[in-house]
């Protein structure tokens, strides 16, 4: 860096969807209890594990030693805490959770060349978390999936819309989803316009 | 009967007599109740002409109560929610609800196309067709004629607004889905629910209960519509049943899945702001049962289309559901039992049943026994031949069927009629199940299953109330066994009173009266008769197909739900063969009429499509951008200065600038594919035409992909980052496409290559920066020197940018032919990176191009880009043969060595001026030679204008084409032709490389 240049303030990462998040209240909320509850969320580090077919047995342990949890078995996810590891394919995983580190960095050194390639993915995705009553109908708009049989630690990826996203099933009426970085604000509207007959509740970014 | 609407009857229906509804129509002012169809609405308040007719504009009335209505088309609502060609039958009053008459010109009554009338016999089936051929043929006259006759035989017209309503989309997954709520309907529900079969039932109407609301029925100690109630109840507190109601079934198609449209709240005076009007239901169910009915067929006779001729059982309806007597002195005539229960309805509810006129010559039944104890004349072997009245009926002329014409006036004015029963096995015949002619029934059933369903009640062709219950039952059970589900208990059906019906006869035909021979309509929606029917037969058009598309019969809003059969059969005596030999024409979706706002969805205005955002967004849109898609990215096209600049004006200055200082563009569309492995050389090698084996750590590379065929697939820039990982960059356009070809050549085509590949495109905004000062702006903001010496052309590496904080790959590689470098930078950083660049780049006057500048700046540099990579070229043909390696194999090396790609006959890229120096090649012009100008058409295109821009330095229009003989030809003159604009541009062939042809800037 040049020494004469001064540099800007401290940066902060920009969500994709500032400008389109708006929080409070919307639609029809019955009693003032709403059928969704809305929230962003933000400065995730994601990290894609994409593992050599002959080495799944070595990730498998090194991300149960270094990670604290055992990855799942495919269309899985698992979590505990602020972290979570999600099956995205065969012999693949995103590691993710809220950035307090070097997480690629951290990942790499567990999981060497040799095992698996690694990519950093902290950028590339936006993710909502909705928990409602409403949210099996709300999914339901936009996705052929059966969201009866959908429950708590299910992760598959699907069209939501028009819209490529990863689902993660939370408990019986939640779910985090995850979709490319420039479709987010187009999903953002389409998910607030298909909560609105249930009423929507938007909350901070967490 | 009551108050200010006369033909309600107390005591009688399901309205809601304490909730009045207002409504117009055609401007005159009306009360219903709540529960109330228009219709229904219109006969209580005695209103009896509602419509005109397709052709002849005959005064027509409500035919039917339900969706297969012919007649009673209306307008419902005004200016943008304005909505023709909806059946007052099926729309729900509301208050304030506004309805219109159509296809009437000045007004209903007085209409003066009923004129048509006189000259009927001029204008039979097929004249059409018939009156433009021969001497008109191919002449003006038939464009002229046709919008004539188009304005004057047509529906209602649409507001030409927008639908300001939303659509709304939903899927829904079961065991089984019901599709009809009648007694069959809500039988099987029961049944597969109590089983614990998850359970969807659909009914198009707002209330279940089909014909058990419309007649008079015990089912057990209940009253059908007590019954009804509770086993709705029943279903209720089923978790896993959900009924739906207002909600249509249309279509049936493969895999089990089920089209319906829920209307939502079209019965609703305002669309309530966060509900939609209608939503669009896929259903995927493991087992379908169709519970959809039957539809009741009319009988063809004289004049019998007059308002005040009604279905019979559409008279029950209107009085057991909707409480009104449709008219005082009634008329039946039928060929079955079930009208006889519109004779006992009608005396019920305080009319007179004048007759009874049954075409059986004996019919012997218990109903026709208690008929005729309550004092009904009963005429057996009788037709009504003939009907008198004009706005509304008031006689009918009864005759012998086998007599000599010689007929009875009977005074009434109302004449119910019913030709029998027809299953509606339209869902059934949509999976490929033809339907079944049964003789004895006189209509079609079902035929076999092709896929996992069954029809039930009186789709199946179950006419008693005992059958279908049972038959519901029967079939929601195997259903739900079907499925994994049964009932550890008997379940005894309730007590039903048994019905023998006597057999029905077909009258396809009524004779015709001794004197005259009135129209008889078969289609009545579309003026079709039964000599029409007899036209076509003499003209060969003896196929049902055919026939339906020269007379129209079964066409419109209806679709033949009440002609269709009866033209089918009368088709079929006419050519001598039985009914099964001519078949039915094809049920195809949409059963009843859709929106085209339901089929849209939610894909309108903003979510027409999904529209792609760079991290950089909000800066190009504050900074006044002009957009331009670029596939499903929004890309910023120029940046104009002042409202008034051009967008010429704007990428010269753009092009200006950047070549004279510095320039920024954000190039994140761009596809960037994270490659790692220990053969991802050996990869990169195999997929690209040119070497990548030895391309050192900290280095880019130009590469070109051909398609296995030989042909140009994509090029762009691949940096190795480290001894296994390399990042590719795509065009924007193919980005998913290279992606999807790479995987697939690792998964299916080199499984033994130990390769990963991941899009990285959304992980990075992607930042470039062109010009002779762009090295200063860049060495501001990053960590690494970027001297020449420490940071040459096609370096790449990572660093820091702007701080610490922020990792970032820098690239130095250069599309606009300048010294240029492309930064990319984890994506939520990209607007604080593009913040400091611009910081950065003020001293030197730094400005933002767009996708406009960008072009026009590699056209200067004479590289080639989608226009040219068009699926059709060569790497010969576009300057890049050398590119082509002879040392190793690659992707399409075979192909691209046919004589067809290598002949010296090809056009190849070259550059274009316009000899004057001034007039703009258009993009797509074609080549001819000079030397063709004045030749007569067509001459031979020598060439294509393949993209097109201005050159400041040279300061002239620039282009660059594919020309058969190429840079061989340089110097020449050719005519670059527009013949849509009819320009014919002298335009001088040369190097492609406008600007710098030595590259001497690249190495600044």
């Amino acid at each position: 860096m040049a020494d004469e240049h001064q540099a800007p303030a401290e940066p902060q990462r920009r969500s994709a969807l500032q400008g389109h998040y708006l929080t409070g209240e919307f639609g029809w909320l019955v009693d003032g209890v709403p059928g969704i509850e809305l929230s962003e969320r933000r400065d995730l580090a994601i990290v894609h594990i994409d593992a050599w077919f002959d080495k799944h047995g070595e990730v498998h342990h090194a991300l149960r030693d270094d990670f604290d949890l055992t990855p799942p078995e495919k269309l899985r996810a698992v979590e505990l805490g602020q972290r979570a590891i999600l099956s995205v394919g065969p012999n693949r995983w995103l590691v993710v959770e809220k950035e307090s580190r070097n997480l690629f960095a951290a990942v790499r050194k567990s999981i060497p060349e040799e095992w698996a390639a690694v990519t950093d993915q902290g950028h590339s995705r936006v993710c909502w978390r909705l928990e409602g009553p409403a949210l099996r109908q709300v999914l339901s708009k936009g996705s052929t999936l059966d969201f009866d049989t959908f429950g708590d630690g299910d992760c598959v990826g699907t069209i939501l819309g028009h819209f490529t996203v990863t689902i993660h099933g939370r408990g019986p009426s939640g779910a985090d989803i995850y979709c490319a970085r420039s479709f987010a604000p187009d999903l953002h509207h389409w998910l607030v316009e298909a909560s609105l007959e249930y009423g929507l509740r938007v909350t901070d970014p967490v | 009967m009551s108050g200010n609407q006369p033909n309600r009857i107390p005591d009688f229906g399901r309205i809601g007599r304490d909730e009045p509804l207002r409504f117009t129509f055609d401007g005159k002012a009306y009360t219903g109740y709540k529960g109330d169809t228009l219709a229904s609405a219109l006969l209580a308040n005695g209103v009896k002409l509602v419509g005109r007719s397709f052709k002849y504009h005959r005064p027509r009335g409500v035919f039917s109560a339900g969706v297969e209505e012919p007649n009673a088309l209306v307008a419902l609502r005004e200016g943008a929610r304005r909505e023709p060609n909806t059946r007052a039958t099926v729309a729900e009053l509301f208050d304030g609800l506004v309805a219109e008459s159509q296809n009437r010109s000045p007004n209903l009554k007085y209409d003066i196309q009923s004129l048509n009338q006189a000259i009927a016999r001029f204008i039979p089936a097929g004249f059409y067709y018939k009156t433009f051929m021969g001497p008109f043929a191919n002449t003006r006259l038939w464009m002229f004629f046709e919008k004539i006759i188009r304005k004057s035989a047509g529906m209602g017209t649409a507001s030409g607004e927008a639908d300001p309503d939303r659509y709304d989309r939903m899927h829904a997954h079961c065991d089984v889905l019901v599709i009809g709520g009648g007694a069959a309907g809500l039988s099987a529900a029961l049944a597969a629910g109590e089983a614990g079969a998850r359970v969807i039932l659909v009914d198009e109407t707002p209330r279940l209960g089909g014909r058990l609301n419309q007649d008079v029925y015990k089912i057990g100690d209940l009253s059908g519509g007590e019954w009804v109630e509770q086993t709705i109840a029943k279903l209720t507190a089923l978790p896993t049943v959900k009924l739906l109601t207002r909600t249509t079934a249309f279509g049936y198609y493969d895999g089990n899945l089920i089209g319906a449209v829920e209307r939502v709240s079209d019965h609703l005076p305002e669309m309530p702001v966060h509900l939609p009007r209608q939503r669009w239901w896929r259903f995927r169910a493991k087992q379908v049962i169709l519970a959809t009915g039957a539809t009741e067929q009319p009988l063809v006779f004289g004049n019998n289309d007059r308002p005040g001729i009604m279905l019979a059982g559409a008279v029950r309806a209107y009085i057991n559901e909707y409480g009104v007597l449709p008219g005082r002195r009634a008329v039946i005539f039928t060929n079955n039992d079930d009208a006889y229960r519109t004779a006992l309805d009608v005396m019920n509810a305080g009319g007179a049943a004048v007759a009874v006129v049954d075409a059986r010559k004996n019919p012997r039944s218990t109903l026709i026994d208690h008929t005729r104890g309550k004092g009904v004349t009963v005429l057996t072997g009788h037709a009504v031949v003939n009907t008198h009245g004009h706005f509304e009926l008031q006689a009918v002329d009864v005759a012998p069927i086998d007599g000599d014409g010689a007929a009875r006036r009977l005074d009434c004015d109302l004449l119910a009629i019913s030709g029998g029963w027809q299953p509606n096995v339209h869902l059934s015949s949509q999976t490929g199940a033809k339907p079944v002619w049964n003789d004895k029934m006189n209509c079609f059933l079902p035929g076999t299953p092709k896929r996992p369903e069954a029809s039930a009640g009186a789709a199946a062709g179950r006419f008693t109330l005992a059958a279908v219950l049972s038959d519901g039952h029967a079939r929601g059970t195997q259903a739900a066994a079907l499925t994994g589900h049964s009932l550890d208990r008997e379940v005894k059906l309730p007590r039903v009173d048994a019905e023998t019906p006597a057999p029905s006869e077909a009258l396809w035909e009524a004779p015709d009266p001794a004197t005259g021979h009135p129209k008889k309509f078969v289609d009545h929606q579309d003026d079709v008769s039964a000599d029409d029917v007899r036209l076509a037969h003499r003209e060969g058009y003896v196929s049902v197909e055919h026939l339906k598309r020269y007379t129209t019969l079964g066409m419109g809003t209806d679709q033949g739900k009440t002609s269709n059969i009866t033209g089918l059969a009368i088709m079929a005596k006419l050519r001598g063969q039985p009914i099964p030999a001519v078949g039915t024409t094809t049920f195809r979706p949409p059963y009843t009429p859709i929106a085209i706002g339901a089929m849209g969805g939610t894909e309108r205005g903003q979510h027409y499509k999904p529209r792609r955002r760079s991290p950089m967004h909000d800066w190009h849109q504050e900074r006044g951008c002009e957009w331009i898609p670029a596939g499903l990215w929004d890309r910023p096209r120029h940046y104009p200065l002042t409202p008034n600049e051009t967008l010429r004006q704007a990428y010269v200055r753009e092009t200006k600038q950047t070549r004279q200082s510095v320039g920024i563009c954000d190039v994140t569309t761009l596809g960037k594919i994270d490659i790692q492995g220990p053969d991802a050389a050996e990869f990169l090698n195999r997929v690209y035409t040119n070497g990548f084996a030895k391309l050192p750590v900290g280095k880019a590379r130009y590469g070109l992909m051909l398609r296995e065929d030989g042909q140009v697939y994509d090029d762009g820039t691949t940096s190795r980052l480290g001894e296994n990982h390399y990042v590719m960059t795509t065009t924007t356009a193919n980005a998913v496409a290279v992606m999807a070809k790479l995987e697939f050549y690792l998964q299916a085509v080199w499984p033994d290559l130990r390769v990963k590949v991941v899009s990285v495109t959304e992980q990075y905004a992607a930042i470039a920066l062109a010009g002779p000062n762009s090295r200063k702006v860049m060495q501001k903001i990053v960590d690494i020197d970027l001297s020449d010496d420490a940071f040459p052309f096609m370096a790449c590496g990572p660093c820091h940018a702007v701080t610490d904080a922020i990792r970032a790959r820098l690239f130095r590689i250069s599309f606009s032919g300048e010294l240029a470098y492309e930064i990319n930078v984890p994506s939520d950083y990209g607007r604080f990176v593009w913040d400091a660049l611009m910081d950065a780049g003020a001293e030197f006057g730094i400005v933002p191009y767009g996708l406009e500048a960008l072009g026009n700046m590699r056209i200067e540099k004479g590289h080639v880009a989608g226009a040219e990579l068009d699926g059709r070229t060569t790497a010969d043909d576009l300057g890049l043969g050398k590119m082509l390696s002879a040392q190793k194999p690659f992707v399409g090396k075979t192909l691209a060595q046919r004589p067809g790609l290598t002949a010296p006959t090809r056009k190849k890229l070259v550059g274009l001026v316009p000899v004057d120096g001034k007039t703009a090649l258009p993009n797509g012009s074609q080549i001819i030679e000079l030397a063709d100008r004045d030749k007569p058409r067509p001459v031979k295109m020598i060439g294509n204008v393949s993209s097109n821009g201005f050159s400041p330095e040279l300061n002239t229009p620039i282009a660059l084409g594919l020309l058969e003989g190429g840079l061989a030809r340089e110097g020449d003159t050719v005519l670059v032709a527009y013949p849509l604009k009819n320009l014919y541009i002298p335009a001088t062939v040369r190097n492609p490389h406008f600007v710098d042809p030595e590259g001497k800037r690249l190495h600044g």
